[in-house]
């Protein structure tokens, strides 16, 4: 399950995820972030449960994401974000956040 | 997230489970020098526990696992047998991986001892130039001239997650062949209006260096679905068209667990964390086509539920049963018979699911024993049968110490130095034996060794001494050896590296038999011996025979009952009283005297003549009740300490009965006739 609340942080909206990133969870997750299409927000992973590489797919879509079409989404560092980071490193994938926007 | 479910915990688990491989992989390599299979599957095993680790930031664990993968992999590149000193440093380095595992606090002396070993594998597998490092090995491969690379490109396809194909898995399995560059990409995933959450858009590019051949690259993707493409350099069947894995799949449909477990690829990052459909989370568990069983991991406190609610079940159907015979509803006599048949199928069930192979239990005295024959210079040949057999992953947890105790004796106490050995016209190397069966409804677990054998006349002179029995007393053969399970009679033990414990063999006893199990000695002078765990299948449930003695309920366990039988045709005489039971003259046992229950009794009473190990004994009791099926309870403080009881049980109306030890009923019984 994941849940998603969302938060201003110093005037931007930040979207606060807690739970599996998963296969089953990425479709929940992008129609969350896909409300603030054309707008920056920061997107922060909690208590993150189980995790794959549909969850860290979409972790790349969002930073790679720009105006208007989708959300500017900007990844906060977390330990939860370091697990997909671990990943993305495991899986000879480039690092997250160092993908350019578009 | 689900209750409780913490993916760290999930990674624990298979992670021991993957070690528990790697443990056995180098034991078998100690065995066989050359055996590139073991080899290949240690490597796999640290590969996979190094990958998974730094997915959940044991940066301990993942360094550690490095190192040894890195020497290992030094190892297979150079073609070599495995050194036995090689096979001892990776066998310590087990308990240290176990607790970087377990996320245990960091001993200095221990994470000393664990670099000294590290240092030495390197050196040894000539990798020593090399300084450790966290860093993933994507390089690295060994000098051989016979190390070819090899490159390719894996283009998953847009349903690959949806089918339940978990690249990681593949990346973890081409890891396993060799050193793995890799480079993956994100370039195809679209921009956010057109992407679809569920599709595939990565891709990756590799080069595997080591001893490999393009067919064992190509099996990697044996089970990718059509649409994906794998391309390899130089390979033709390949090139150009990718692998059409469709064929593959659908010729191999009933892809088993098996297959993935002998491949040692399963890749707990992935497979345990994630859980949900089409998530990819683990090879066989995921098989989208597969028709043959597909497995999921399910959590053990889950599983105990379970069995405990079946457990409940059983008890209300015999609640219902019995209100339907007193109102005499016969529908409802109906309704409780299907009940009760669905309820004995979800018994059957919800115990099969609770039971695990021994090997569990005797798979680390491979390496146990090394170590302590090691420790007390003997030379000891381990030979373990009967791994299939399944007990009650509860009974496995509580049997562990026992059996180390009783292992470890055999090896200090019965199997002789090598030189004593050859003297007594021995070889050199004691025999130790691991064995376990189904006998009945029990499993028995044994130990024999072909040491020197007990020796009664010390025994019993050390149970004088120690005020276990009197100079006078007689004893049979048996009951001087059974004389080592007598609390007291062992000296007290100082805690060693290998034991960790220092328990006598009454905690041995007094352990096993708090399973309603039993566990005697049999031995033989200069012959060796053998040490005989008998255990109940399962701990959940119990079916017996419900008799009555005054006022108390007592429970006897089916398996025990020979037969029931009337009083009125038994032999008695005075206070050793005795049955003709099918001509064998057998003792009783009068319940009545054995608890104290006042009353007065005749002799037609009914016997019920159980049997335990090759000891029969006639249970005197008032009245038989019926058969019943109960969950038993353990008996609470006040009840702890009463002779012959291992439990309580509930009758349908919330009557309390006692689940009889018979065991320890049987004992006491023989004793008194002898």
């Amino acid at each position: 399950m994941l849940t998603v609340e969302t938060a201003d942080t110093d005037g931007q909206p930040r979207v606060i995820m807690d739970g599996d990133l998963t296969f089953a969870t990425v479709g929940d997750a992008h129609t969350a972030l896909s409300q603030y299409r054309g707008s920056e927000i920061g997107l922060e992973l909690r208590d993150l449960g189980a995790i794959d590489l549909a969850g860290l797919q979409l972790l790349y879509a969002a930073a790679q994401s720009t105006a208007p079409d989708g959300p500017v989404v900007t990844l906060v560092d977390t330990p939860a974000m370091a697990r997909f980071r671990a990943m993305a490193e495991y899986c000879g994938l480039p690092p997250l956040g160092t993908v350019p926007r578009g | 997230m689900g209750e409780s479910h913490d993916p760290v915990d999930v990674f624990r688990e298979e992670a021991h489970e993957l070690l528990q491989q790697f443990e056995e992989s180098v034991v078998g390599l100690g065995d066989e020098p050359d055996n590139r299979e073991f080899l290949d599957a240690a490597f796999r095993a640290l590969h996979t526990i190094k990958g998974s680790g730094s997915m959940f930031d044991l940066t301990d664990l993942t360094e550690f696992a490095h190192d040894m993968e890195t020497a290992f992999a030094a190892l297979r590149d150079s073609g070599q047998s495995a050194p036995r000193r090689v096979v001892d440093l990776a066998l310590e380095a087990v308990d240290h991986l176990e607790r970087l595992i377990d996320g245990g606090a960091s001993d200095p002396d221990r994470q000393n001892h664990a670099a000294l070993v590290v240092d030495e594998l390197r050196h040894l597998t000539g990798v020593d130039e090399e300084p450790a490092s966290a860093a993933p090995p994507r390089t690295g491969a060994g000098d051989s001239p016979e190390v070819t690379t090899i490159r390719g490109t894996y283009v998953p396809s847009a349903s690959t997650f949806l089918v339940g194909t978990n690249p990681i898995s593949l990346i973890s399995e081409l890891g396993s062949l060799g050193a793995l560059e890799l480079s993956g990409s994100v370039a195809a995933i679209p921009g956010w209006a057109a992407f679809d959450p569920q599709a595939c858009y990565l891709r990756w590019e590799f080069a595997v260096t080591g001893q490999v051949a393009p067919q064992d690259v190509g099996d990697v993707f044996m089970f990718i679905d059509a649409d994906s493409r794998v391309e390899l350099e130089g390979d033709d069947t390949d090139s150009a068209t990718g692998r059409d894995s469709g064929a593959a799949i659908d010729s191999d449909a009933a892809i088993t667990d098996g297959d993935s477990a002998d491949r040692g690829t399963s890749d707990p990052a992935t497979e345990g964390v994630a859980d949900a459909p089409g998530s990819g989370s683990g090879g066989a568990a995921t098989n989208p086509r597969g028709t043959g069983a597909q497995s999921i991991k399910v959590r053990t406190d889950r599983l105990d539920r379970m069995v405990n609610l079946v457990g409940e079940m059983v008890s209300l159907q015999a609640q219902i049963t019995l209100r339907a015979e007193q109102l005499g509803d016969r529908l409802m006599a109906a309704h409780a018979e299907q009940l009760e048949r669905l309820v004995r199928e979800a018994r059957g069930l919800s115990m099969d699911m609770h039971m695990v192979p021994v090997d569990r239990l005797f798979a680390p005295f491979r390496r146990h024993v090394r170590a302590l024959a090691a420790e007390l210079g003997r030379e000891v040949s381990l030979e373990v049968s009967g791994t299939d057999t399944e007990l009650d992953r509860n009974v496995v947890e509580q049997l562990r110490d026992p059996l180390l105790h009783i292992v470890r004796n055999a090896i200090d106490h019965g199997i002789e130095p090598p030189d004593r050995r050859e003297a007594a016209g021995k070889r050199r190397a004691g025999h130790l034996r691991l064995l376990a069966d189904y006998s009945g409804a029990m499993v028995r677990i044994r130990v024999s060794d072909d040491g020197a054998g007990l020796n009664r006349e010390r025994i019993r002179a050390r149970a004088v001494e120690r005020g276990i029995v009197a100079e006078g007393d007689h004893l049979t053969e048996d009951e001087i050896l059974d004389l080592i399970f007598a609390p007291g009679f062992s000296t007290a033990e100082t805690a060693t590296a290998v034991s960790g414990r220092g328990v006598g063999m009454d905690v041995v006893r007094r352990n096993v038999e708090a399973l309603s199990g039993a566990v005697t000695v049999r031995s033989t002078p200069g012959r060796g011996s053998t040490v005989e765990l008998r255990i109940p299948l399962t701990l959940a449930i119990v079916e017996g025979l419900l008799a009555q003695v005054g006022d108390q309920l007592f429970l006897i366990k089916l398996e025990y009952i020979r037969e029931c039988i009337d009083g009125r045709a038994a032999v008695r005489g005075g206070r050793r009283e005795m049955i003709d039971f099918r001509g064998e003259v057998v003792p009783t046992l009068d319940l009545a005297d054995f608890f104290g229950i006042a009353g007065d009794r005749d002799d037609h009473r009914p016997i019920i003549v159980i049997e335990a190990g090759d000891q029969r004994v006639g249970l005197v009791v008032d009245s038989l009740l019926g058969n019943h099926q109960s969950v038993v309870k353990s008996l609470g403080r006040l009840l702890a300490g009463l002779e012959g009881v291992s439990g309580a049980v509930f009758l349908s109306d919330g009557t309390p009965g006692l689940m009889l030890d018979i065991e320890r009923v049987v004992r006491r019984a023989i004793r008194r006739a002898s």
